[in-house]
């Protein structure tokens, strides 16, 4: 059974989104057991009626897969080994709840998420049944079953790793399994991993999707560079403050970040390399599009709130929430003009 | 009451029956449901009551889960009316979503009142009792057995940070049945957990209708059960109190206490219900809340050292049938008392 590349194990994957679906896609064409459970009726029907569609800048993949509603979880009658969580942050707790019983004694689950969830679904799952995982995979899905990834197999990447001495043995077949979807490095310090993706994802996502233009268009701007800046460094500093330290990411070597006071520009750099033009609309950005509330609580605001805890004010970060909170009340529109405004905003949040 | 937001989580056959009613009282509800086609229904035709008294029709607001991240609002009153087994991951779910002094209020079998308090804290929820029988197997469309006027539910703080606003949720509730605010509301859920002990698995394994006459045995067999289940409630130091909307006076002058619960429970839902929520779930193939009503009861009396073999026997047969190596038929009723070792 336990053959080292985890191919007899049952897998569930909780949340089939856009980064759902490429990892879901990926392992079913590796020959695994893959259930999809997803939140989205629409984008379920599509699945079962025709398929899973997957394009990538090389390649269409179409795959037939098992997918279910929520509601269909009370009809399982077998248990997962292994279950991924693929939904937004704010979609953590309840996920891991609903999944719970349906996770074996010695089963493991994994957080695929942004922001700092793996606590909190350890606390959920166990921490001996919990592994951690900083993801860097771009994808988008706006018509059910139809899903454009942003991120190659090669450039993407999982930093997986141990909240607990206990599951260190676990993490080789995890690895093997999430190799099928991209590169995945086996972590030291999974959280400081997290946090320095965390980092990133305070830089090019709420800002980039208040400006509403593509990745490689934001950081043109006038402004955003020195904004990105703010924001990555009052993240670090935050950071610190925890007790992350600055941990290798994105594939960098230890070499590539140690000595750098230039960190938080070097790992936003690889990341913008690996994504390259493709991506159109990042996730915060697609979720205000759609009318969803976005991940900004979980990352700016969380960067905000601990920031506060320790005494270290975060204006940069404060206003991303600010005016992501306005777009997602219907106050404002995505748009390049609200560059002008994030500025002035944060001229006024700064201390003179 | 006009100005709450009102949320009914999980429209099922009772979330339905509840929603409708406030629904067609003027009130500002929504229903958010896991089912999608069921929500669809509602969104296309709304919602359909059938009762022996008559037909209800509701245009209700219908939502999936997943539109709530995109609903930008928050509620003063959510009624949970989900499984049992379902409360700790949509009490998770709708947290964001309730306002700082809202309530989320399980109207459900089973001691959830605990969970909600432990995922949305003690001060925004109260313990609710509910009697209402109906059920669902066509999308939009809902048989209640229960007329409002039996309808019941017991509310009750088990706080001190609620105690005295058990009436804003009361006056929500009202326009689905008759309310009464009960003490001890966990003693209350426990002793409706006592009666679901002895009539849900026990009706639903045989495929039967508690109205009906029952095959020799299954009389026994509920005494049994509800006899181990009132053994571990006091042995949890839950009292004795009345449910059902029946006095104190009521419940303490019967020397059958628990046989007067079961059938003031039959005589309100009244005859001809069809199969009761165990039974829906077999024929679903959809998990049961034995495992936190039989359940409980096996694993709290195994804490006490109480003997409870005919509720482990019923947690037992349930389980078979949900494994697919039973049928509902009048024989499972001898294998559980044989399981139980005799009544």
């Amino acid at each position: 059974m336990a053959d080292g590349t985890g191919i007899n194990r049952r897998i569930a994957v909780i949340g089939t989104g856009a980064n759902g679906s490429c990892v879901s896609a990926d392992l079913v064409n590796n020959g695994y057991d893959v259930t999809m459970i997803d939140q989205w009726p629409a984008h379920v029907e599509v699945m079962r009626a025709n398929g899973l569609h997957i394009s990538l800048a090389d390649e269409e993949l179409h795959v037939r897969v098992k997918a279910f509603h929520l509601c269909d979880v009370a009809t399982f009658h077998e248990k997962f080994d292994i279950v991924f969580l693929a939904m937004k942050a704010y979609d953590a707790r309840w996920p891991a709840e609903l999944m719970k019983p349906w996770l074996k004694e010695d089963g493991v689950f994994v957080a695929l998420q942004n922001a700092m969830t793996a606590e909190s679904v350890a606390e959920i799952i166990g921490p001996e049944r919990t592994l951690g995982c900083a993801v860097e995979l771009s994808s988008e899905i706006f018509n059910p079953g139809i899903v454009r990834r942003n991120t190659s197999r090669q450039k993407t990447w999982f930093g997986l790793g141990s909240l607990t001495p206990a599951t260190r043995d676990r993490e080789a077949e995890i690895q093997a399994i999430l190799s099928h979807v991209g590169r995945c490095d086996l972590q030291e310090d999974v959280l400081s991993a997290k946090w320095m993706k965390l980092i990133v994802n305070t830089i090019c996502l709420a800002p980039f999707a208040i400006v509403g233009t593509k990745m490689s268009e934001a950081p043109k701007l006038p402004g955003m560079r020195e904004l990105m800046i703010k924001l990555g460094g009052e993240a670090l500093a935050v950071g610190q403050k925890l007790g992350y330290e600055p941990e290798p990411v994105f594939g960098l070597t230890p070499e590539e970040i140690k000595g750098t006071n230039q960190l938080v520009e070097k790992i936003y750099e690889k990341l913008s390399a690996d994504i390259g033009t493709r991506s159109l609309r990042n996730c915060s950005l697609q979720d205000l599009m759609k009318g969803r509330k976005s991940e900004v609580d979980l990352i700016n605001g969380l960067v905000a709130e601990e920031g506060r805890r320790f005494g270290l004010d975060t204006p940069a970060n404060r206003v991303v929430v600010e005016l992501t909170h306005e777009i997602e009340a219907g106050r404002l529109k995505p748009d390049p003009a609200n560059m002008a405004l994030l500025m002035e905003r944060l001229a006024a949040a700064e201390p003179a | 009451m006009k100005n709450k937001k009102i949320a009914v989580l999980g429209t099922g056959a009772n979330g339905s029956c509840i929603a409708a009613d406030l629904t067609n009282a003027g009130l500002d509800v929504v229903l958010i449901d896991q089912w999608p086609a069921h929500v669809e229904a509602l969104r296309e035709k709304g919602l359909h009551v059938t009762l022996r008294q008559g037909e209800i029709h509701a245009d209700v607001k219908a939502h999936h889960l997943c539109d709530l991240a995109a609903m930008n609002t928050v509620f003063d009153v959510v009624f949970l009316v989900t499984k049992a087994y379902d409360t700790r991951w949509h009490a998770e779910l709708i947290k964001p979503y309730l306002a700082e002094d809202g309530f989320l209020v399980g109207v459900q079998n089973a001691m959830t009142a605990e969970i909600i308090a432990d995922v949305v804290g003690p001060e925004r929820t109260l313990g609710c009792v509910v009697e209402l029988s109906s059920y669902c197997f066509v999308p939009g469309e809902i048989k209640r057995n229960t007329a409002p006027a039996k309808t019941w539910f017991g509310l009750g703080s088990f706080h001190p940070s609620t105690k005295g606003r058990e009436e804003e949720v009361a006056e929500v509730l009202r326009n689905a049945g008759k309310v009464d605010f009960v003490d001890d509301v966990l003693a209350a859920k426990f002793m409706k957990l006592v009666v679901n002990s002895m009539t849900l698995g026990t009706m639903a394994m045989i495929g039967g209708d508690l109205a009906e006459k029952q095959p020799e045995g299954m009389r026994e067999l509920m005494m049994k059960l509800g006899t181990e289940s009132l053994s571990v409630s006091q042995a949890m130091g839950y009292p004795v109190v009345p449910i059902f909307g029946l006095s104190k006076e009521e419940v303490e002058g019967s020397n059958n206490l628990l046989m007067k619960l079961v059938d003031k429970l039959n005589e309100d839902i009244g005859p001809g219900r069809g199969a009761n929520t165990t039974l829906q779930d077999h024929m679903k193939g959809r998990l049961s809340e034995v495992d936190m009503i039989n359940g409980l009861i096996v694993e709290e009396g195994r804490k006490r050292g109480i003997a409870t073999p005919a509720n482990a026997a019923m947690v037992e047969v349930t389980r078979r049938i949900h494994a697919g190596e039973l049928k509902p038929d009048v024989a499972n009723l001898k294998l559980a008392i044989e399981l139980a070792g005799g009544v």
